[in-house]
């Protein structure tokens, strides 16, 4: 296994844990996370510049979400790049709704250490889960 | 010498990028699988699209549209039978000269060393601002 390889998937098994202080300890401080969803479908999309953004934002998933599968196996690394089609299956706290679906990660490295994720999701699949909170909760998608 | 994954889909991306669907289509076998993560409300290039023919209509559609200026596909990862890549484009839209400029994910799957299905993910708030900005110009 090499070291990016390790890194990343010491980085996965720290997320399935919910171990934010184990993650953050693998991010640079000018670590970049981006996720590509417009914040008309979930206000958590965006690009955060920095560590301690990124870990809010990460916290923010983790606090509202039980993970009950992540599966980063079909990871591909190449050099400084890495790429991955995660099959998830996260649960609602507040509401026990389960989110299933696919996300897709790539991550770029300098030096052996991660310094941006950008994150793609099925949008179709968000869209249709955040309508489904706002309806259960009465209120307006992403609020 | 059989082609391995990152020669037959350089192959297909220098197809693309000519914008030669039928040298494209040469790649691809009867039941290729092209699937797009956005609401179908984008319009006909999203979501699944099953069978050759179809996905390589789907595809044209977006030649007719569009001139490629830049499609960088340098951070392809390949594997036997799969590959990932984070491609910067740059398109011009014909009818406005409007530029289209973003970054996608995709994936391919390979059966037998050939291309089987290819799933796509893109930045659905820039493809949602650039048609507020063709409608926007239509209005005026």
């Amino acid at each position: 296994m090499t070291k990016t390889e390790a890194i990343v998937t010491d980085i996965y098994d720290a997320w399935r844990r919910q171990d934010l202080d184990l993650l953050a300890s693998y991010l640079p401080d000018d670590f970049c996370h981006i996720i590509h969803i417009p914040a008309d479908i979930h206000p958590l999309g965006g690009t955060s510049f920095g560590k301690r953004p990124s870990l809010e934002r990460l916290g923010l998933i983790a606090t509202e979400f039980d993970f009950l599968s992540f599966d980063a196996s079909d990871l591909m690394i190449h050099k400084e790049r890495a790429g991955v089609e995660i099959p998830l299956r996260y649960r609602h706290r507040r509401t026990g709704a389960v989110l299933e679906t696919v996300i897709a990660n790539f991550w770029t490295f300098e030096d052996g250490w991660p310094v941006r994720l950008t994150e793609y999701h099925d949008l179709g699949r968000v869209r249709a889960f955040t309508a489904s909170l706002a309806g259960a909760a009465g209120v307006a998608p992403g609020r | 010498m059989p082609k391995t994954t990152a020669m037959i889909l350089g192959d297909i991306y220098d197809a693309w990028r000519a914008q030669d669907i039928d040298w494209l289509a040469s790649y691809l076998p009867n039941d290729f699988s092209h699937i797009t993560n956005v609401p179908a409300s984008i319009g006909p290039t999203a979501g699944s699209c099953h069978g050759k023919r179809a996905v390589i209509d789907r595809w044209r559609a977006v030649m007719a549209d569009f001139e490629f200026l830049t499609f960088d596909t340098s951070g392809l990862i390949t594997e036997r039978n799969r590959a990932a890549a984070e491609i910067p484009f740059r398109y011009r839209h014909r009818a406005s000269g409007k530029l289209f400029e973003m970054t996608k994910g995709s994936f391919w799957t390979l059966e037998d060393g050939w291309p089987v299905r290819l799933t796509e993910y893109y930045d659905l708030a820039y493809i949602q601002s650039f048609k507020a900005s063709l409608m926007s110009e239509n209005a005026d």
